[in-house]
């Protein structure tokens, strides 16, 4: 099993995550996947049009992360710091089994060691 | 309308991946024609033709026959040195990537055409 | 094992059924661009051409790895095949990291080679190849450059079309104010499209991935801070043995007849 199919699966045992990818910032190329992460290449599309809209409106920061809610889940992408062009962790979260804010710091601690 | 030789080395950066820059020098080292930006041709010129001259002197000295090419390895690319004729040389500058097959196939027939144009020049 | 190459209309059938045997090999592809795809008990472990950025210089150029920790890599005498694997050992990059540039690398360069239909192909031994640790289904190669080409034009002529194209900047993007509110990312892409580089040549200038430039490229495009390149060519001088000028002709003389003169 090639390494980051590990650490995907790592991220899956988060509680409350049912689905996660691991994404290309740019090209939205899934490097690796826990479950079934449909909507992730859309997220990272939200993400990427999340970006060009705020730096057009004269924001130059980095995107930390973007979370979209419906009925049942968070869509939660965040992204993982590297040189060159970034990536993206995305996950499907079960509102019902947690709430946004634990789910954002447990991601956060993934991410932080993600390509180590 | 476009002058031929210019055509001939922007054509080259056309059909072969990977080529930069290229400039066409008389064998004393002055740029008869160049498709480059980034390299100043006119130095360019005078180192290509300083190294192709060495190269005959190499080729010589380890008597390995005549010399075809003079190719400077470098790690974020490679400056290729060829003869063209007895009159002129055409240094190709290309980064790492270089579709050194399509290279080899194509300089042949841009040695040739060039030949063909200079021979041309009668003052 | 048979080294008999199975009878294949294209790539993707020709990779699809070396999955099915479980083959390892390489398959040389000719063509423009051509390249070398490595096949590992079917799974298609790497692919290198000169159509888009390998693993070495994606590392390299983007200044992941100094020059000087690659050739000291290099020189621990370690098999070429094991020097990202070396570079993982001396700390200098995370195993996982290694693995996602292994994986863009390929997918880069399958990409690269869909864009042209190959000349011919052979199947051979199995080639020297830097490992990353990727391994990929071929038809995951396939899916995955149908959503590119998609994401791009829709149709593979024109995709291919763009990647021969080399963008300008328009004259918007000397306006400080709107490349301001650029991300850094497409800034420095905005440097490096001079109206001489393909996004490929782009793409090995930046370290970067063909496909990510391209896209990126069509941002800059929409945003009007790139065009089409106008071409300006000037005359050249003649290479014919340099005579001195005589006399007489070097000083032009005074024509006789006076200059034309328009009347009203």
């Amino acid at each position: 099993m090639a390494l980051l199919d590990t650490v995907l699966s790592t991220v899956g045992k988060t509680s409350g995550v049912t689905a996660a990818a691991l994404l290309d910032g740019v090209t939205g190329l899934s490097y690796a996947e826990y479950g079934a992460p449909e909507p992730a290449q859309d997220a990272q599309e939200i993400a990427h049009l999340a970006v060009m809209h705020l730096n057009r409106a004269g924001f130059t920061g980095e995107l930390e992360s973007i979370v979209v809610t419906t009925a049942a889940h968070h869509h939660v992408t965040t992204r993982v710091d590297r040189q060159g062009d970034p990536l993206l962790l995305f996950a499907l979260v079960d509102r019902d089994r947690t709430n946004i804010t634990w789910a954002l710091r447990d991601l956060a601690e993934h991410t932080d060691r993600l390509l180590s | 309308m476009n002058d031929p030789v210019q055509d001939i080395l922007v054509s080259l950066r056309d059909r072969v991946m990977g080529v930069s820059e290229t400039v066409l020098a008389t064998v004393d080292g002055l740029v008869v024609a160049a498709d480059a930006d980034k390299t100043h041709p006119e130095s360019m010129a005078a180192l290509a033709a300083a190294a192709i001259s060495l190269g005959h002197r190499l080729a010589d000295q380890a008597t390995t026959g005549t010399l075809r090419q003079l190719t400077a390895q470098c790690s974020a690319g490679h400056v290729i040195v060829t003869a063209v004729g007895n009159r002129a040389l055409l240094a190709v500058v290309t980064d790492e990537g270089v579709d050194g097959l399509a290279f080899d196939r194509e300089i042949p027939t841009v040695v040739d055409d060039l030949k063909k144009i200079l021979a041309q020049d009668t003052a | 094992m048979s080294q008999e190459t199975p009878a294949a209309r294209n790539i993707p059938a020709l990779l699809a059924a070396l999955h099915a045997e479980k083959r390892s090999g390489a398959v040389l592809v000719s063509g423009t661009p051509g390249g070398v795809i490595h096949v590992r008990d079917g799974m298609v472990v790497g692919m290198e051409t000169p159509g888009a950025p390998g693993v070495e210089v994606l590392l390299l150029k983007s200044h992941r790895i100094t020059e000087d920790d690659w050739t000291a890599a290099r020189a621990t005498g370690t098999d070429p095949a094991r020097l990202g694997l070396e570079l993982v050992a001396q700390g200098l990059l995370g195993a996982r990291e290694l693995e996602v540039i292994g994986q863009a690398a390929l997918f880069d360069a399958a990409f690269a080679l869909a864009l042209t239909s190959p000349d011919g192909w052979e199947m051979t031994a199995p080639r020297p190849l830097l490992d990353t640790g990727a391994a990929i289904p071929p038809d995951r190669l396939v899916t995955e450059n149908t959503r590119r080409i998609r994401l791009l034009s829709n149709e593979r002529g024109a995709t291919a079309r763009f990647a021969r194209d080399r963008p300008d900047p328009a004259p918007a993007a000397r306006d400080p104010q709107r490349t301001a509110r650029l991300s850094p990312r497409h800034r420095t892409l905005l440097t490096a499209a001079d109206g001489r580089r393909t996004p490929r040549d782009i793409a090995f200038t930046l370290g970067r991935g063909l496909f990510a430039v391209m896209l990126d490229l069509r941002d800059l495009l929409a945003l009007g801070l790139l065009q089409s390149p106008s071409v300006t060519l000037a005359g050249r001088p003649s290479t014919a043995p340099r005579t001195p000028l005589s006399a007489s002709t070097a000083t032009p003389q005074p024509s006789a007849t006076p200059l034309p003169r328009r009347k009203p």
